[in-house]
């Protein structure tokens, strides 16, 4: 199958920093991608890239089969596909209308077919009201769905949202969730998105790329936790807090952070836990319960936010629920040591 | 301070009555100064423009040499520049020593540092995002530049403002490069100190308030314009 982006080796540094390193990433074409990780994991920069905005300090990156040349006119054509919508969008001291206009100017789209998209474009984002208002009198979830119908307005062949609803009120993230659902559904068009909402990530992706200090670390690595290991009977313990300690491989004692495999957290109710002859449980809340993939996604209060994953079956035979105390266990090779 | 009067007085009929050697040193001096500014700004805006987005060794030498620059004194500039014009000088064959050209030139070297100087401040405090929004939604490296410029519009018109307020004013270039002809070179400066010499103050009170008005009218405009901006945001 043929992929939209292919990156091989491409690393970004800042100074003497590696804000990203990706071995190998492939997206595929006329799909939804969310990237999700924490602050400072890299997310914005490999939107920056995705959208040629910023070129990686090493590394190919592929686009539609073609190696981008990062040469200012190579690069003209593939921003013309590719927008990308920042976290924080910012508008041109114009009217609302001359902003969604502006990529069909720069288009060399004229007179009334340019403000005939564009006022199609804000009609999508149900800003046709505000059409003619100064864009910078705009509140922020207005000024990001004017950013979207501005992005729209271009007719890319992928578009970028770094964190979409991040910092919006619920009626402008409905709408913007809205709006997303709608382009997906559109033949040709490529999402790619950051977000922190894992929730947000399940509704409208069916990819989904885990970042964690500029690398990408597989499906579950929302699990990172920070930790100190000691070493202490002869083992190396990581202690994630009084009374939830894992045992790691091995390690240099230290602050460290700890991944927990998420299908190696075990959960026990109160009558359960009372009989298992495992002595290392820590007392917990089940919070949130989500279907992702066929499978069941389980957010678990245990001082830290922790996730585990069972299969449907398990779920209901478990008899678990929203807002049960539990107590949670780990396989023995549950925790492993990130940095 | 009958003195003072009796001259305003006079000054102010001259003025009403359209006395044509007074608006002819004003019309030499606006046409100086505004060919002088038009062409510092061609200058400098772009130059200040490069200076503030580019990454080049150098630059913050670059930033310091034009703040230098700013204080060049009129005099040094009016002596450099005759060097250049003066028959001797490499380039005395144009013959422009003793012209309105002349004038311009010197004026063009002191209000370029002044002009790329506010440009380079006025673009660095634009926000980055408008070039990568520009950059993302399709815009061209000259298509992007204009989007900037056009968000650092007042700031760079502030300083066209400012460049235009230092060459009226100025009187050492005006006077040791066009030589201040009586119909031909001599501008307001030149012609207010002429007058002081000579003890006749009224020609020298009329075009200080003709100086003193074109000065307010500027920045009219600049806070007229600045004011709507401000409306907008």
């Amino acid at each position: 199958m043929s992929m939209l982006y292919a990156f091989t080796g491409v690393e970004m540094r800042h100074e003497s920093r590696k804000a990203l390193e990706i071995a190998h990433l492939a997206l595929p074409p006329e799909s939804a991608c969310a990237l999700l990780g924490p602050n400072g994991s890299g997310k914005t920069t490999l939107l920056h890239i995705l959208a040629f905005l910023t070129p990686p300090s090493s590394g190919e990156v592929r686009f539609m089969d073609e190696p981008v040349s990062w040469c200012e006119k190579s690069l003209l054509p593939l921003r013309r596909k590719v927008v990308l919508v920042n976290q924080h969008p910012i508008m041109f001291s114009a009217t609302v209308l001359d902003n969604v206009a502006y990529g069909l100017k720069m288009r060399g789209i004229r007179g009334a077919k340019r403000k005939r998209i564009a006022m199609e474009c804000l009609e999508r984002v149900g800003m046709t009201d505000h059409a003619g208002r100064p864009a910078h009198r705009l509140s922020g979830g207005e000024t990001r769905r004017v950013a979207i119908a501005r992005a729209l307005a271009c007719r890319p062949e992928v578009m970028l949202f770094d964190e979409p609803t991040a910092s919006v009120d619920v009626e402008n993230q409905a709408v913007i969730e809205s709006v997303i659902r709608d382009i997906r559904a559109e033949k040709g068009i490529t999402i790619i998105f950051s977000t922190h909402k894992r929730l947000e990530a399940a509704r409208l992706s069916e990819n989904k790329i885990f970042m964690f200090e500029g690398k990408l670390t597989g499906p579950g690595g929302e699990n990172l936790l920070s930790g100190t290991i000691v070493h202490r009977d002869k083992r190396d313990i990581c202690v994630i807090r009084d009374n939830f300690e894992l045992d790691v491989p091995s390690g240099q004692p230290g602050q460290c952070r700890v991944f927990i495999r998420p299908e190696a957290v075990q959960i026990y109710s109160l009558e359960q836990a009372a009989k298992t002859s495992s002595n290392n449980l820590v007392a917990g809340s089940v919070l949130q319960m989500t279907s992702e993939g066929g499978h069941i996604k389980i957010l678990l209060d245990v001082g830290v936010p922790l996730r585990t994953i069972m299969t449907r079956q398990e779920a209901v035979e478990s008899g678990i629920f929203v807002g049960d105390e539990v107590m949670v266990g780990f396989a023995p090779d549950a925790a492993q040591i990130r940095s | 301070m009958d003195f003072l009067t009796q001259s305003l007085a006079e000054a102010l009929g001259m003025l009403v009555s359209l006395d044509p050697e007074l608006y002819f040193i004003v019309w030499v001096s606006l046409k100086v100064s505004v060919m002088s500014t038009i062409v510092a700004s061609a200058l400098g805006v772009p130059l200040g423009f490069f200076i503030a987005v580019r990454r080049f060794r150098g630059k913050r030498a670059v930033i310091t040499l034009l703040n230098t620059l700013l204080a060049l004194p009129t005099v040094v500039i009016g002596l450099f520049v005759y060097a250049m014009l003066s028959r001797q000088g490499v380039l005395g064959h144009w013959g422009v020593l003793y012209t309105p050209t002349a004038i311009v030139i010197g004026q063009v070297i002191l209000i370029l540092p002044w002009v790329a100087s506010f440009t380079v401040s006025a673009v660095s405090r634009i926000d980055e995002r408008y070039r990568q929004t520009a950059m993302t939604l399709g815009a061209g490296p000259v298509q992007v530049a204009l989007a900037i410029i056009r968000e650092a519009r007042f700031g760079i018109l502030g300083a066209v403002i400012a460049a235009f307020g230092r060459v009226i004013a100025e009187i050492g270039i005006a006077m040791m490069l066009g030589g201040n002809i009586k119909g031909f070179t001599r501008t307001m400066t030149t012609a207010m100190a002429l007058e002081h010499n000579k003890g006749e103050f009224v020609l020298a009170v009329a075009l200080g308030i003709v100086l003193l008005a074109v000065s307010l009218a500027m920045n009219i405009v600049l806070q007229a314009v600045q004011g709507r901006y401000g409306e907008d945001r």
